[in-house]
């Protein structure tokens, strides 16, 4: 972590983290981390809450979320679309199945998740590879799951562009039929050409031209919205970084000055 | 790999969940849900079992190095196979493979 310390929280305007990577992290690493939480906004991106699985809720990691979000003053959870639990943790994201079911099922935890947080949580449109058992459309799904548990949402334009080309579908369209309202803030990030029609979400490469694209596309019909850049490895200097969040908030700025020029016309 | 479909037509989304989770846990001994291109769960049963593996591997560079690298993939399936984690926490997978250890000392994967 030591090289983004002297990165100016005006180069960067907020970090997110996995809680489950630092909650119960003390010493050395726990005051490091708290230099970090006290220099910029943070905003929680958790991995292992489940929301879809077939097992119960964890409340002891909810309970731990909780104090660590009050500890370090975080105001957002986020968390994935998705379940990474049978009976046992597997540490990585499944696809739940597009039923009605489903839907059902998914917003009631979401809901109790929020009422035991007192906020409400965002909710993140994730990539899948294989659609078990579907009997409903993404969007569909998705907007259903969102409406139903009334909670955010957090954008990844790199999903939709991945999920559009492995499923076959218009990213635009998709990305026009979401809830905009919902959208409280973006993730944006690299990914891997598997095949022509197979893309692999691994937060490992630069962002591609597309996805920009659909960024500003997003920008423009929502308005503008915090917006991360996700990289997990093959992590580039500072300075290479710096650029693809520079050119996000290069973004932001532009379409802020068309929205605000528009409601003048 | 069975090519026995593990899904009917009114399975409950949670056995479907089920049958994926299984399937990734051991792809040898249970099939994939119905209809889906196993080009695509390979990207799966790939991605959590690697993942599993390096933490492993990180967090027992000793046991890896004296083990056959058969073995040693032998005994992360078995793992992933059998064993149920109950810690949220990534860095806690050591503990849990310590705790697996424990409940199977005998040949794994027998």
């Amino acid at each position: 972590m030591g090289p983004l310390l002297s990165v100016s929280s005006e180069q960067v305007q907020f970090m997110d983290v996995a809680p489950e990577n630092w909650i119960n992290v003390g010493g050395r690493h726990g005051r490091a981390f708290r230099q970090y939480t006290e220099k910029f906004p943070f905003v929680l991106h958790g991995l292992s809450l489940s929301i879809g699985s077939p097992a119960p809720l964890d409340w002891g990691l909810l309970g731990q979320i909780k104090q660590f979000m009050a500890e370090h003053s975080i105001r957002l959870y986020t968390e994935h679309l998705s379940y990474c639990s049978d009976q046992g943790y597997l540490y990585d994201l499944m696809p739940i199945p597009f039923t009605p079911e489903a839907v059902d099922y998914v917003a009631d935890r979401i809901g109790q998740v929020q009422d035991f947080l007192g906020q409400r949580i965002a909710m993140e449109n994730v990539s899948y590879y294989a659609a078990p058992q579907q009997e409903m459309s993404e969007i569909e799904f998705t907007n259903a799951v969102l409406k139903k548990a009334d909670c955010s949402l957090l954008l990844d334009v790199n999903n939709i562009h991945v999920n559009s080309i492995n499923h076959g579908y218009n990213a635009q369209t998709f990305l026009q039929a979401l809830p905009g309202q919902r959208v409280v803030y973006g993730h944006i990030a690299g990914h891997y050409e598997e095949a022509e029609d197979l893309r692999v979400d691994t937060h490992g490469a630069d962002v591609i031209e597309p996805v920009w694209d659909l960024l500003q596309l997003a920008y423009q019909q929502f308005g503008v919205f915090p917006t991360l850049l996700e990289r997990d490895f093959n992590i580039s200097p500072v300075a290479g970084l710096l650029s693809e969040v520079g050119r996000i908030q290069t973004l932001q700025a532009e379409i802020s000055q068309q929205l605000q020029a528009e409601k003048y016309v | 790999m069975s090519e026995r479909p593990s899904q009917d037509s009114n399975q409950s989304f949670q056995d479907t969940q089920r049958a994926f989770a299984a399937h990734i846990r051991h792809p040898g001994r249970n099939p994939a849900p119905a209809k889906l291109d196993d080009r695509r769960m390979e990207i799966y049963r790939s991605f959590f079992y690697n993942n599993i593996e390096s933490f492993l591997a990180s967090g027992f560079p000793v046991l890896k190095s004296l083990l056959s690298g058969e073995h040693w993939h032998q005994i992360v399936r078995d793992f992933v196979y059998r064993h149920h984690s109950h810690s949220p926490y990534f860095l806690k997978i050591s503990e849990e493979f310590l705790d697996y250890l424990q409940q199977y000392p005998q040949q794994p994967g027998a």
